[in-house]
């Protein structure tokens, strides 16, 4: 293992207290101040990993010195993002827990305890935290940022745009710019969320999953206005910067889909599931594979899918929009897919689990709910063409055959490819009513 | 069968990710900026050979810059404003009366590659560089409400950054070739640079993980440990990384407030004070028809004076609040930066040193507000007649009186402050000896602009075995 310690180790040399155990918080202040400017500089060009040996090590020659627990708890936190391995979110909370324990009002573990709720969507936590933050420090850009991504997930989008908006205007940066970018193109306008992604990827991350992830969104909003060479592009310069990122290896997978190059699709659709096993992949290949005609490949994903589905059941998850809409997609298992659906909207009334409810709700018949929950989805004017699509097959339930071709057309003109199965359903079912 | 329960196994654990994989969506939240993140404030009177009349301003962002980085090149941003803040007027309150602003553009030429560079280039207009940098200036004279703005060198020339250095094949000869090249003389006379170079600042970084050891000698340091280049043993953790800088030589009355050449020490134009400062476009986060995304205010989100990392003293919640904030409001931080200074503790409880009672007006007079001060009249001392401790040491060109140099070693001189050696009575041994044991940089200076020695070459530059690339001389 590389000796990480030549570069960066970081004990008071001048303050002899740290040999003969003395502390004085306030006199060691500024060797500290070098120190931690020498520490979180150095280690920006170490990779996740190196960190946490880095931060483990730090803690065991100075347990007393939360600022390096809470730096090894962002350190677990980055690496949840990266990997997608939730184990490492349980250490997070578990450092955060014990320095908040040993110090009640330590701000740093307090700020990073809305992000593990976040992650495990406790949103309603995530905004109560959140806003207590905000009255320690209304300045502070971050809190604003995580109370605009819990009252997102909750549906709150005009209190989530105020939370974001000063979130912007107390720090311009890579972690506001992206909020802000998502929120235009939740309002319809794409065009200025490319520019203000592109702003977030030049304002740029120590990070370089950070950075990589912005480039990823920028494609996905490529992708999702049929700008494929630009989309393509894009995931490269991601895997570039972060080699291996799953996400920028299931974009460029579904930008071969659109183009109906179901080789390539399936080959980098198959890196993203061996670097991160998610149903979303296992899904798309399904879909790719059907496309290629390699029926007993597809039929692999679909068990697939079944035991991931068991193994949560198992687990007692009530709530997997994600699922839900594999289900529906396919009409597979429709009776969870609507379990599924519903479950999501105990903790969360944001446009997409309104969008996965209509489509569950449509495919087991219920379509005077599953209009209203799509009128919910709607609300912003979204230009997700499968939101379009989906409207389009309830409208026609619902004998709106006007309503359902004007949907439809404007599903296929938001983009004709949208997706590797529906698309073609979405063209078929418009010919129909024709 | 066996495969089928491997592959469960394998399952069971993302089995919990797929509830959390059921995405929100996870913006990314910065702990630290990268692009706007500034590192070092340089001011000093030039003393490159007969340039004494003129005064020199850098400023270093993006530390840490492995030179290895490739394909990814460190570069400016385009969304970030750099600033040089002077003020000289109003006994040095911290309100700017001058400001030099850099902004950036970067250009990506048709390229066949994905590489940013390519090839063995010969010079900065190489249709190699593909990753192509330039930059305006746009110089503000807040009282006069006058404004110029400058994209071209005086021969016409647009302004580019210079490119990393990536090794004797693919930038051969840098210094000669590339280096030099990117220093751009305007046609009002003022010169610039921006680009890599290595990193100047030097600091011990301490002993290994397992042992709590001190480096032999420091703290105190006593005769040939106490002169350059020091003894073996403080090890440089800023050795072999690069940073960005920006740099501008100007006249010596392009900075005061009467635009005359002080002479007088007492005169009131004879000191200035310099902070930098970058800034970001502010967005609105929903579209409206009246609200183009790309004329919004521009917000500070960092700056640096002194040379001791003030805004490292700031607790956490109040940072972002500080660096928004201008050095003319410092007043309100003051309670942060004189507690460290009260080294009573140690200092005096464990070394015996006799350090000064509060208040330490000494102190807080260097760092509220928190801006470099130089004192226009102090002649620059030539190269090889530096002294690494500055004032404390007779060389009074030195920080913190006479701006800061690359040469200056703050963190010594910034420890024998806090023993109180400013202070009459207190200028004794041993608070006169403090220091971290690394007394010079890596790399030899320059004794001409940009002053700070060339990028580590990128190839040298080897992150295996724990090496850094300490104190490699590229010789390019």
């Amino acid at each position: 293992m590389k000796r990480i310690a030549i570069s960066v180790l970081f004990v008071p040399t001048l303050f002899v207290g740290a040999a003969f155990g003395q502390r004085s918080p306030g006199s060691e202040r500024l060797t500290q101040a070098y120190q931690d400017r020498l520490l979180t500089e150095s280690t920006s060009s170490l990779k996740t990993d190196e960190h946490i040996s880095m931060y483990e090590t730090l803690i065991k020659a100075q347990p007393e010195v939360l600022h390096y627990q809470n730096l090894l708890a962002g350190a677990y936190i980055q690496k949840v993002r990266e990997s997608m391995d939730y184990a490492y979110l349980d250490r997070a909370a578990s450092v955060l827990n014990a320095v908040l324990g040993a110090d009640a009002k330590n701000y740093e573990a307090a700020r990073l305890r809305t992000e593990i709720a976040l992650d495990r969507h406790e949103f309603k936590t995530a905004a109560e935290y959140s806003r207590k933050l905000t009255e320690w420090s209304a300045g502070d850009s971050w809190n604003w940022g995580t109370l605009g991504d819990a009252l997102t997930e909750m549906g709150d989008y005009d209190k989530a745009g105020e939370a974001y908006q000063k979130m912007v205007n107390l720090r311009p940066d890579l972690s506001s710019y992206n909020r802000a970018a998502y929120f235009r193109f939740l309002y319809g306008d794409t065009d200025n969320a490319v520019k203000i992604m592109k702003m977030a990827i030049s304002a740029g991350s120590p990070m370089p999953e950070n950075t990589a992830w912005c480039e990823v969104e920028l494609g996905k909003l490529y992708l999702k206005t049929g700008k494929l060479k630009e989309a393509a592009q894009t995931f490269q310069t991601a895997l570039r910067r972060f080699p291996g990122y799953h996400p920028a290896l299931a974009g460029l997978a579904q930008t071969y889909a659109a183009q109906n190059d179901w080789k390539q699709a399936i080959e980098q659709m198959k890196r993203a599931h061996a670097a991160t096993p998610l149903p979303d992949y296992v899904a798309a290949l399904f879909d790719y594979y059907t496309a290629a005609g390699e029926t007993k490949e597809a039929a692999k994903q679909k068990e697939l899918i079944q035991v991931i589905d068991q193994l949560g059941q198992a687990a007692k998850e009530k709530a997997n929009r994600n699922i839900a809409m594999i289900y529906a997609d396919h009409d597979w298992n429709l009776g969870r897919a609507l379990e599924l659906a519903k479950g999501e909207l105990e903790v969360r009334g944001d446009i997409y689990t309104y969008d996965a409810l209509a489509w569950a709700l449509y495919k087991n018949g219920k379509f005077v709910e599953a209009g209203e929950a799509m009128k919910k989805a709607l609300l912003l004017g979204t230009p997700e063409a499968s939101f379009y699509y989906h409207a389009g097959l309830i409208a026609n339930a619902l004998g709106k055959k006007d309503e359902a071709r004007t949907q439809l057309k404007k599903a296929l003109e938001l983009n004709p490819n949208f997706d590797a199965r529906q698309a073609t359903l979405a063209g078929k079912a418009l010919q129909e009513l024709s | 069968m066996f495969h089928k329960v491997k592959r469960i196994a394998a399952l069971a654990s993302i089995a919990c990710a797929t509830t959390f994989a059921a995405s929100h969506r996870n913006g990314p939240l910065l702990l630290e900026d990268q692009t706007a993140n500034l590192n070092d404030l340089y001011v000093f009177r030039s003393y490159e050979q007969g340039r004494s009349d003129r005064v020199v301003m850098s400023m270093s962002v993006q530390g840490f810059q492995n030179p290895d980085n490739g394909p990814s090149y460190y570069k400016f941003s385009d969304s970030v404003l750099y600033r040089f803040n002077v003020n000289n007027a109003r006994g040095l309150d911290g309100n700017a009366d001058l400001q030099v602003d850099f902004v950036f553009k970067t250009e990506l030429r048709p390229n066949p590659t994905f590489v940013s560079y390519f090839g063995a280039m010969k010079g900065i207009d190489d249709p190699g560089i593909f990753l192509y940098q330039t930059y305006v200036i746009v110089i503000r004279n807040l009282k006069t409400g006058q404004g110029t703005y400058i994209s071209t060198d005086a021969n016409g020339r647009a302004l580019s950054v210079a490119p990393p250095n990536l090794g004797p094949k693919s930038t051969p000869e840098y210094e000669k070739n590339f280096g030099a090249p990117s220093v751009f003389t305007l046609a009002n006379g003022m010169k610039v640079f921006a680009g890599p170079r290595d990193d100047a600042f030097y600091f011990d970084s301490g002993a290994t993980f397992d042992t709590l050891n001190f480096r032999a000698p420091a703290p105190i340091l006593t005769g040939a440990a106490d002169t350059a280049p020091g003894v073996a043993g403080p090890v440089d953790g800023f050795a072999g990384y690069n940073i960005s800088l920006i740099a501008v030589e100007v006249p010596i009355n392009f900075l005061t407030a009467d635009a005359s050449v002080p002479t007088d020490p007492k005169a009131l134009n004879a000191k200035v004070g310099v902070w930098a400062s970058t800034h970001r476009q502010v967005v609105t986060v929903r579209p409206s028809p009246s609200d183009p995304i790309h004329y919004g205010n521009y917000v500070q989100v960092d700056r640096v004076g002194n040379p001791l990392t003030v805004e490292a003293l700031i607790p956490l919640p109040m940072k972002d609040f500080w660096n928004r904030s201008d050095p003319a409001n410092d007043q309100q931080f003051a309670r942060f930066i004189g507690d460290p200074f009260f080294a009573s503790g140690i200092l005096g409880g464990v070394f015996g040193l006799k350090v000064p009672p509060a208040p330490r007006n000494d102190i807080l007079g260097v760092f509220v507000p928190d801006i470099t001060r130089i004192d226009l009249t102090i002649a620059p001392t030539a190269m090889g007649n530096q002294n690494r401790l500055g004032p404390l040491a007779g060389d009074t060109a030195g920080w913190p009186f006479g701006g800061r140099r690359p040469i200056d070693d703050v963190v010594d001189i910034g420890f024998r402050a806090l023993g109180g050696v400013l202070v009459p009575g207190f200028g004794v041994a041993p608070n006169t000896q403090l220091g971290d044991g690394v007394n010079a940089n890596d790399v030899p200076l320059m004794n001409r602009f940009p002053f700070h020695p060339a990028p580590h070459a990128g190839f040298k530059h080897s992150g295996a075995e724990g090496t850094n690339g300490k104190g490699m001389v590229t010789g390019q």
